[in-house]
C-alpha cells in the first residue's frame, strides 16, 4: 500500500457532490487506506471496511462528548445562547457503546416494531399520490419525503403541521453529526433543536421508549435526544434512498417496465440493489481499542477510522459492474445498513417502506422525466436537495 | 486592503490574539486555530465575499493572511 500516493481524499474535489465514486474510486484504487492530517485515517476497501464493522471490540466515538468541547467556542460572543448540542445528541445509539448501547438500542427497537406498519404506509402512499396527481413539475425529493413523513410524524405524533418545517428540522439534526460544519451553523441547529422540545407528543412509541428504560429514570432532554434520533435516523435515509433510487430509475425507461413487470421475489432483490446504489449513509467512523495494521499501514490505538461505506458498496472485487444498478443482481451483501453491533435497527422498515412505494411510485412517475437535480453538500448522507421533474408532454 | 483588514480581524477575534501583534505573513497555521474555527472562518468568507463553498485547502495553499487576501481578491 502506498502512503506516498499522491491520491488523497477530499470532498472538495470537482464534481463530488454530483458524483462522488469517481473520486472514491480513484482512493480505492490507489490509496485504500489514508491518514489524514488530524491523524485520523480514511478506509475505502470492502473487506476491511466489512471487517471493522463487525469487529467486536471496536467503539464508536462520542458526538455528544465532541459538542461538548467545542460548545465554549461555539458559543463564544452569542447572546442569550443556550447551549444544547451536546445534551441532545447524549443518547443517539450510533455514538453510544456497550451497556448504555444495548439499553437504548433495544428501546428503540422495540418502540418502532410496536407500530402498525403496512396500514401506516399504505396511507401514506396514497395521500402522496394524491397530493401530486396532476402536477405538470415537482420536486422529486419532496414526492419521497411526504410518503416517509406522513408514517413517521403519526407514528412519532409529530406536531409540526408544514412538511417544510419538517424537513429542516431533519436536516438540521442530520448535519449536527455532519462533516465540516462551520460554528454558524451549529448555532442555528441548536436554536431549532431547542426551539422544538414539545413537537413530540404522547404516544404510544414514546410509551414504550419510556416503559423500556424505566431502569434508567431519563429526565425530559434525555427522552427528547431518543425522539430526535428515531426521527432523523428513520426520515432523512429513507427519504434519500428513494429519491436517488427513483432518480436513478427514471433514466432508464426499460429498468422502469422491468420493474413494473416484476414479481414479489424479483422486486425485493431490486430493492436491495437501490440500497446497495444509493448507500444513504456513506462514512461511518470507529476507534480502535488496540493498534492494527491495514495492508502495509500501522494505525496506532484509539485512532479515528473513516469507514466508507459507499465505497466498499462499489468494490468491483466484490460486486460486478459495481457502477451499474443490476436488478437482477444475484450476489449482494451490501453494506448500506451498516453491519455489526450497530447495524441498523430500520433495515426492515426501510425494505417495508420500499416494497409497498416502488411499483406503485413508478407507475405514476413514468409519465415524468428529471429535468434537474440540485444535490446538497453533505458528505456522510448523500442527499438531493432537489430533483425536478416534469410531465412528458 | 478592506479585504486584509477585514481578515485581520476574523483572525484576532477567533485566536484571541490582540490584531497589531498578528504578522500577515506568518503562516495562519501558528495562529493555533482548530479545524472547527478554520470551517467557521471559511464560512464568514464565503457569506461576506459573496463566494461558492470554499475548499478548506485553500489555508493550506494560501496560508498567511496577506497570501488568503490576494486569493480572495481574485475570487471576487
Ligand atoms: C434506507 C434507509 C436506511 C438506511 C440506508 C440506514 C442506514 C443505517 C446505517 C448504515 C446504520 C449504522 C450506522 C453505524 O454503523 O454507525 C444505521 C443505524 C441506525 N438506523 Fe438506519 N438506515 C435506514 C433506515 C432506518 C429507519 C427506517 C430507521 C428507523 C425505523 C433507522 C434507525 C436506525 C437507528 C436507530 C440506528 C442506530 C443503531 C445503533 O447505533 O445501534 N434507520 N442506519
Amino acid at each position: 500500500m502506498d502512503s506516498e500516493s499522491n491520491i488523497k481524499w477530499n470532498p472538495f474535489s470537482p464534481n463530488y457532490s454530483e458524483d462522488p465514486y469517481p473520486h472514491l474510486k480513484n482512493c480505492r484504487d490507489n490509496n485504500p487506506v489514508q491518514r489524514m492530517s488530524d491523524d485520523s485515517y480514511f478506509i475505502f476497501d470492502y473487506k476491511h471496511v466489512s471487517k471493522f464493522l463487525k469487529e467486536k471490540k471496536f467503539k464508536v466515538h462520542s458526538l455528544s462528548e465532541y459538542l461538548g468541547e467545542k460548545e465554549t467556542y461555539i458559543f463564544k460572543n452569542v447572546e442569550n445562547g443556550c447551549p444544547y448540542l451536546s445534551k441532545a445528541t447524549e443518547l443517539w445509539p450510533m455514538f453510544l457503546n456497550d451497556d448504555i448501547h444495548r439499553k437504548i438500542r433495544r428501546a428503540i427497537t422495540k418502540a418502532f416494531y410496536s407500530l402498525e406498519l403496512a396500514d401506516l404506509l399504505n396511507e401514506s402512499l396514497e395521500t402522496t399520490l394524491g397530493t401530486f396527481e396532476n402536477k405538470e413539475t415537482f420536486n422529486l425529493v419532496d414526492f419521497c419525503g411526504i410518503y416517509i413523513n406522513h408514517f413517521i410524524k403519526k407514528a412519532l405524533n409529530i406536531d409540526v403541521e408544514e412538511y417544510e418545517q419538517i424537513k429542516q428540522y431533519s436536516n438540521l439534526l442530520a448535519k449536527s453529526q455532519e462533516l465540516y460544519i462551520p460554528k454558524q451553523v451549529y448555532q442555528e441547529i441548536n436554536a431549532e433543536i431547542l426551539s422544538r422540545k414539545n413537537v413530540f407528543k404522547n404516544s404510544i412509541f414514546k410509551d414504550v421508549i419510556l416503559e423500556e428504560t424505566k431502569g434508567l429514570n431519563l429526565d425530559d432532554d434525555q427522552l427528547y435526544s431518543i425522539m430526535m434520533i428515531s426521527f432523523m435516523a428513520a426520515f432523512e435515509t429513507s427519504k434519500d434512498n428513494l429519491s436517488l433510487g427513483l432518480y436513478e430509475i427514471l433514466k432508464n425507461p426499460e429498468l422502469i417496465e422491468f420493474i413494473l413487470k416484476s414479481d414479489t421475489k424479483e422486486l425485493k432483490t431490486i430493492i436491495e440493489e437501490i440500497f446497495r446504489f444509493s448507500t444513504p449513509l456513506q462514512y461511518t467512523i470507529r476507534i480502535n481499542p488496540y493498534s492494527i495494521n491495514v495492508g502495509d499501514c500501522f494505525i496506532p490505538e484509539n485512532s479515528k477510522l473513516y469507514l466508507c461505506i459507499a465505497s466498499a458498496n462499489r468494490d468491483e472485487k466484490i460486486f460486478t459492474q459495481p457502477d451499474e444498478l443490476i436488478p437482477n443482481r444475484v450476489v449482494n451483501p451490501h453494506l448500506s445498513f451498516g453491519a455489526g453491533a450497530h447495524q441498523c435497527i430500520g433495515a426492515t422498515i426501510a425494505r417495508q417502506e420500499m416494497e409497498i412505494s416502488l411499483v406503485p411510485m413508478l407507475r405514476f412517475l413514468k409519465n415524468y422525466s428529471v429535468t434537474d437535480v440540485k444535490w446538497s453538500k453533505q458528505i456522510l448522507m448523500r442527499t438531493a436537495n432537489t430533483i425536478t421533474v416534469c410531465k412528458k408532454s | 486592503m478592506i479585504i486584509k483588514n477585514w481578515l485581520l480581524d476574523k483572525i484576532a477575534e477567533e485566536s484571541g490574539l490582540e490584531k497589531d501583534t498578528i504578522n500577515c505573513d506568518e503562516p495562519i497555521e501558528n495562529f493555533e486555530l482548530d479545524s472547527l474555527s478554520s470551517i467557521s472562518i471559511a464560512f464568514d468568507i464565503e457569506k461576506e465575499f459573496n463566494l461558492d463553498e470554499i475548499n478548506p485547502t485553500v489555508f493550506q495553499e494560501f496560508n498567511t493572511i496577506n497570501k488568503l487576501a490576494q486569493w480572495i481578491q481574485n475570487q471576487i
